[in-house]
């Protein structure tokens, strides 16, 4: 099987996997967004949980699992479902045999968390059931950490924290701590030799800025450079660049730190920050300002393309409105990003069409991630659907 | 066709005027639009044009989903460009055949999945599995074939058109000149670790459409007279040609792994040779072909040639890297250059390719099948468990295969030489690869002298199927002793015209017996009148028929296809017992057709374990107490506390085997006396209750005897043996039974009387 970088349709919010094609066929999900919409099955809407569990493997008890589970930032659209579908406490607990109409749930191994876990809920940290679930687990992965004496856990137990925190508040996590600019290969500590993290984010608190900016949580965001290997020659075929909803601001001091080193920002593949939102490439609102500007520093920092590199947006079709996220104005930046670079712009919510959805996947050939196949659905479906939802005068 | 007359002798002038015409053209017209809106069609670059040859070609441009780089650079290392010319060849037959797909003629050729073809021809890529003719008759077709090209040259883009997980895709012979039949297995028994070759025994077919079917044994030819295998010496046919031939068969050493896709270029000797240096057996084959060269020196001949390339990993649906690529090369005296043709593989028939076929589970072949009667059901049942490959047959019919058989058999006799059934049955499944052997003497004999030797019935016998409808046969088989009897007895018929159809399968260890469930099936006709109806109507069930003047056949007159209808469960039944093995109890499956004569619906009886009781008279009479009779006995007992209780007996009686088979008691009339010493049974309406259940059963179940309580124990009292010494005196010489029930055991006294008259 060739390695892969899957996009689900989850309409504005990120779900997105990396499987690679070791022996163990690694895989790694960074944030999940499971609707209510996706799993009514009278809904057109992709039945995203289900795309997902036939993309994972299961263990000899028949338990699907992920390697690591990335979660960018706690906010709503980047963890829905978590609960409901994902395995949150001691292996010990798990549940083998659901109630009627429930499915086993799906182990994560490993989780990578931002630092945020360790920030109490404030007016400006609301957190959503399934964030503070996912806040009560890794707290619980790192107290199994410091109970073992900072000794490896188990898969089920083990856990990253992404970044320092203020205060020296992760200063005695030792080795499960990753500080911002470190490059780590384990996943679910096994160093496969296909896949590479550079650590860029997040960028926490400046000195001059006051606590509640910091927590407008979007500065929070993990960002990481991944590089992906077609097969064991070919060790960076792929660079993919995600860093969930971060902003412009954390993109412009981004590129005042690795004006230097661009090649931190290299990208094959960008998950366009904020499901294409206008706020993470200028400070002015796309609504209001007449002409909005774009802010130079964010937009290179966003530029680095190596040949032909795509952008994908995962969120719902872009129009031309005012709508903010997805923004047209963002789109139409990024589209001449990648035109410079003779590269593609996709939208998860208009694949293959605008109105069913598909998983969008990347092939990680050793000439870079490679999209799906241009296929057209059924003409008479949609001719179907087309006059369906309209009505006729017929004199 | 019209238009393609005028094209011969018109002028340019008049060529568009039969554009217009051509139905071909007219027809592809229509799909241009759908053409054109296809998400990965840029643009129509040219045609609709008429062909010279008659069809209409379009080129249109495709946009291939390239990965990132190689979009950059407008093409992939493999060469594939970023928009690709397509050529859509419609056929004349559009839009009932679908297009050949061809690319440009400098397409990278050493890519998987492109068909054979010369340098100078435009490359054809294989884009689908299946037929392209049905797939663009499936849903929105062209849109689907489309969508195929459009996947294809991704994966070409990024080679990966051979999808490793799923094993190593064998060169595509789709577009052959013909097959050899071989079986895989047996060919696979011959590579050697060393590099090597041998000849082996074949046969080849050239039909007048040029098809050449080669069949390869695996009997290997050692020293050949190469001079048998010589054109000359074969007797010509004009239309087709067939005869034996030499199989050479070479492989390279077992650690020479062909890890490279090549398509097929060979039709030279000489590509043939470098395409063997490439599999790593070229050595081997060099030395055998100067061999046959020198062998048959400049005669005409013809043969085939296998090279086994060992793969890094296995085959698609297969267990083994070993993939064998064949040739037919052809040697004329007139031709300086041998022609070699590149033949696809057909399987051999045989069970595993049977068995992969049906979906069912692997079996070994080392399971025994035991067909008694090989008429319209038995060759039914048999060749469908056949065509799933389970088994070995040992198939049982005296009876020759008559003209009138044509009528239900499931064969056909080409021969007319009214040969056995089961010969004819036989032949048929040997031909499929499986193993049969006819027993064509009377069966009742062949089954006297075949089971007690545990010829046939040995541990591997899975299952005995009685297709017979022959009272004897049945009775024979009931006396076989159950510890001799190995695989379940599986009884089948047809009653009433094929109103109701039967499967009674026997517990294990023959308990119950198919006697047993015989009579449970009579019983139950006692409450159900429906079956009472066709069950018990002799009318309805066998006739005479004339099947030609003065000569009759006892049989039922039904259509084949209502026949079917029963058969295929019955199969589907014994399938079930082979692939899973049969459950503890028996089970009477009763199929009844609806109204309309159009479906059965079946109802399943499960019939739990017979009590066996051996007459304590010392006169070799068993009594054999169905379950629920059995049951009732105890829970009358039990009810009955320290009184003595007791009954009359409901059952049959066979003489042959010597055997009283108990169905239901009839409960102790009001006048019955039950004490804790004895028990006296009543007469008040007694006769009336069997009366009732001798009518509503046709006479085949009846009044036997008695069974009485003993709740302390003890073994038949003197006045017991007296009662049934007046009972027998009775019973005008029917054996009476006088059954005692103790506590965890049964003692029976059965008196055969004398015959008196009256």
């Amino acid at each position: 099987m060739t390695a892969k970088i899957t996009f689900f349709p989850v309409g504005t919010g990120d779900m997105t996997l990396i499987s690679l094609n070791d022996k163990p066929k690694t895989s790694v999900l960074i944030d999940c967004n499971i609707r209510e919409v996706a799993d009514n099955p009278d809904d057109d809407a992709c039945d995203v949980a289900s795309e997902l569990r036939n993309r994972l493997k299961k263990d000899g008890k028949g338990r699907l699992y992920v390697d690591a589970f990335l979660l960018s930032h706690p906010d709503k659209d980047h963890c829905s479902g978590l609960e409901k579908y994902f395995h949150l406490g001691a292996i010990s607990e798990y549940d083998d045999e659901p109630p009627d109409g429930e499915e086993k749930k799906i182990i994560i191994y490993e989780i990578w968390s931002s630092p945020m876990v360790f920030r109490r809920a404030s007016k400006n940290n609301l957190l959503t059931k399934n964030a503070k679930a996912f806040q009560k687990e890794v707290k619980r992965r790192i107290k199994k950490f410091r109970d073992s004496n900072n000794s490896a856990t188990s898969a089920g137990d083990r856990v990253k924290i992404l970044g320092e925190d203020i205060d020296g508040k992760t200063d005695d996590l030792g080795s499960i701590l990753v500080k911002v600019n470190e490059v780590f290969s384990e996943v679910n500590n096994i160093d496969s030799g296909r896949i590479e993290m550079r650590l860029l984010g997040p960028l926490l608190k400046q000195e001059d800025e006051a606590e509640e900016d910091l927590l407008l949580k979007n500065r929070s965001s993990v960002i990481i450079q991944f590089s992906i290997a077609s097969n064991s020659e070919k060790k960076d075929a792929c660079k993919f660049l995600t860093g969930g909803d971060a902003e412009v601001a954390v993109w412009e001091r981004l590129w005042e730190i690795h004006s230097d080193n661009p090649d931190y920002l290299e990208y094959d593949l960008l998950q366009a920050p904020h499901h294409c939102s206008w706020h993470s490439l200028s400070y002015d609102s796309w609504s209001e300002k007449d002409e909005p500007e774009v802010n130079d520093s964010a937009k290179k920092a966003l530029s680095q393309t190596r040949d032909g590199a795509f952008i994908m947006s995962s969120s719902d079709p872009i129009k031309d409105d005012d709508n903010d996220p997805p923004c047209y104005g963002a789109k139409q930046e990024y589209s001449s990003i990648v035109d410079n670079a003779d590269g593609k712009f996709f939208c998860t919510g208009e694949y293959p069409s605008t109105k069913k959805n598909k998983p969008f996947e990347f092939n990680i050939t050793r000439e870079g991630p490679q999209p799906p196949a241009k296929k057209s659905n059924s003409k008479l479906e949609a001719a179907g659907i087309a006059i369906g939802s309209k009505s006729f005068q017929h004199g | 066709m019209v238009a393609n007359h005028f094209n011969m002798d018109n002028s340019e002038n008049s060529k568009n005027k039969d554009v217009q015409a051509n139905p071909t053209m007219e027809a592809v017209r229509q799909y241009i639009p759908l053409i054109k809106s296809h998400d990965s069609v840029i643009e129509i670059s040219n045609g609709p044009e008429l062909l010279e040859k008659g069809g209409v070609r379009v080129t249109i441009l495709m946009e291939v989903s390239l990965p990132s780089r190689a979009r950059a650079k407008k093409k992939s290392i493999t060469d594939v460009q970023l928009h690709e010319p397509i050529i859509l060849d419609f056929p004349k037959e559009f839009p009932w055949k679908a297009p050949t797909i061809k690319l440009r003629k400098d397409f990278n050729r050493s890519l998987p999945h492109i068909n054979p073809g010369s340098k100078n021809d435009f490359v054809r890529p294989c884009i689908y599995d299946g037929n392209l003719d049905d797939l663009l008759h499936s849903g929105e077709g062209m849109n689907l074939i489309l969508n195929q090209i459009s996947d294809w040259l991704k994966k070409a883009s990024s080679n990966t058109l051979i999808d490793v997980d799923q094993g190593w895709e064998p060169i595509r012979r789709d577009e052959v000149y013909g097959y050899t039949i071989y079986n895989k297995f047996a060919l696979r028994k011959h590579i050697a670790n060393k590099q090597g070759s041998i000849y082996l025994k074949g046969a080849l077919h050239i039909s007048n459409k040029r098809i050449i079917i080669g069949i390869t044994s695996d009997i290997e030819l050692k020293g050949p007279t190469w001079k048998e295998f010589r054109e000359d010496s074969k007797k010509k046919n004009k239309t087709s040609k067939s005869g034996n031939t030499i199989v050479l068969l070479a492989w390279s050493d077992s650690n020479f792994k062909c890890d490279t896709y090549w398509p097929e270029t060979v039709f030279s000797l000489k590509d043939l040779r470098s395409r063997a240096d490439d599999y790593g057996c070229g050595t081997a084959l060099n030395k055998s072909l100067k061999d046959i060269t020198n062998g048959m020196g400049k005669h005409d001949y013809s043969l085939l040639i296998i090279m086994c390339a060992r793969r890094p990993f296995d085959l698609i649906n297969s267990d083994s890297p070993l993939e064998f690529i064949a040739y037919y090369a052809k040697h004329e005296k007139q031709k300086p250059e041998i022609t070699l043709l590149p033949l696809g593989h057909l399987e051999e028939c045989n069970a595993e390719l049977l068995q992969r076929m049906s979906g069912v589970s692997r079996r070994p072949s080392k399971d025994i099948i035991l067909q008694l009667g090989c008429g319209s059901l038995g060759s039914k049942i048999s060749m469908h468990l056949a065509r799933a490959g389970l088994g070995r047959y040992f198939l049982f019919d005296n009876k020759n295969f008559l003209p009138h058989n044509h009528a239900r058999h499931s064969l056909v006799d080409f021969s007319n030489k009214a040969i056995p059934k089961a010969t004819l049955l036989a032949l048929h499944m040997n031909k499929m690869g499986i193993e049969a052997t006819p027993v064509t003497s009377n069966i009742i004999n062949c089954l006297d002298l075949l089971l007690p030797k545990g010829k046939c019935l040995d541990e591997n016998t899975k299952i005995v199927i009685d297709s017979t409808a022959s009272p004897s046969v049945q009775a024979k088989l009931i006396s076989f002793p159950s510890l001799k009897m190995h695989g379940r007895l599986m009884h089948t018929s047809l009653y009433g015209e094929g109103k109701l159809g039967l499967i009674a399968i026997e517990g294990l260890w023959r308990k119950p017996r198919l006697d047993d469930l015989l009579v449970k099936l009579y019983d139950l006709c006692i409450e159900r009148s429906d079956l009472a109806k066709i069950l018990l109507d002799n009318n309805l069930n066998v006739g005479r028929y004339d099947i030609g003047q003065g000569c009759g056949s006892f049989t039922m007159i039904m259509p084949d296809s209502q026949l079917s209808i029963y058969a295929a469960t019955m199969a589907e039944k014994a399938r079930i017992i082979i692939e899973n093995g049969a459950p503890e109890s028996g089970e009477l499956s009763i199929g009844l057709l609806d109204d309309k004569g159009l479906s059965v619906k079946w109802e399943n009886i499960l019939i739990g374990k017979t009590e066996i009781v051996n007459s304590t008279s010392r006169n070799g009479w068993q009594i054999r107490i169905l379950s629920q009779a059995n049951d009732q006995i105890i829970k009358e007992a039990l009810e009955s506390g320290k009184m003595e209780t007791g009954g009359g007996l409901i059952g049959s009686v066979s003489w042959s085997n010597r055997t009283v088979n108990i169905s239901r008691l009839i409960p102790p009339p009001s006048d019955s006396i039950h004490t804790g010493k004895s028990f006296v049974l009543g007469k008040k309406g007694l006769k009336e209750a069997v009366k009732i259940i001798q009518r509503k059963s046709g006479g085949t179940l009846t009044y036997v005897g008695t069974w009485h309580s003993h709740p302390a124990g003890g073994i038949p009292s003197d006045r017991d043996h007296k009662t049934l010494k007046e009972m027998a005196s009775m019973r005008l010489g029917m054996p009476s039974v006088l059954l005692v029930y103790t506590p965890g055991k049964y003692y029976v006294l059965v008196d055969e009387g004398e015959f008196t008259i009256n």
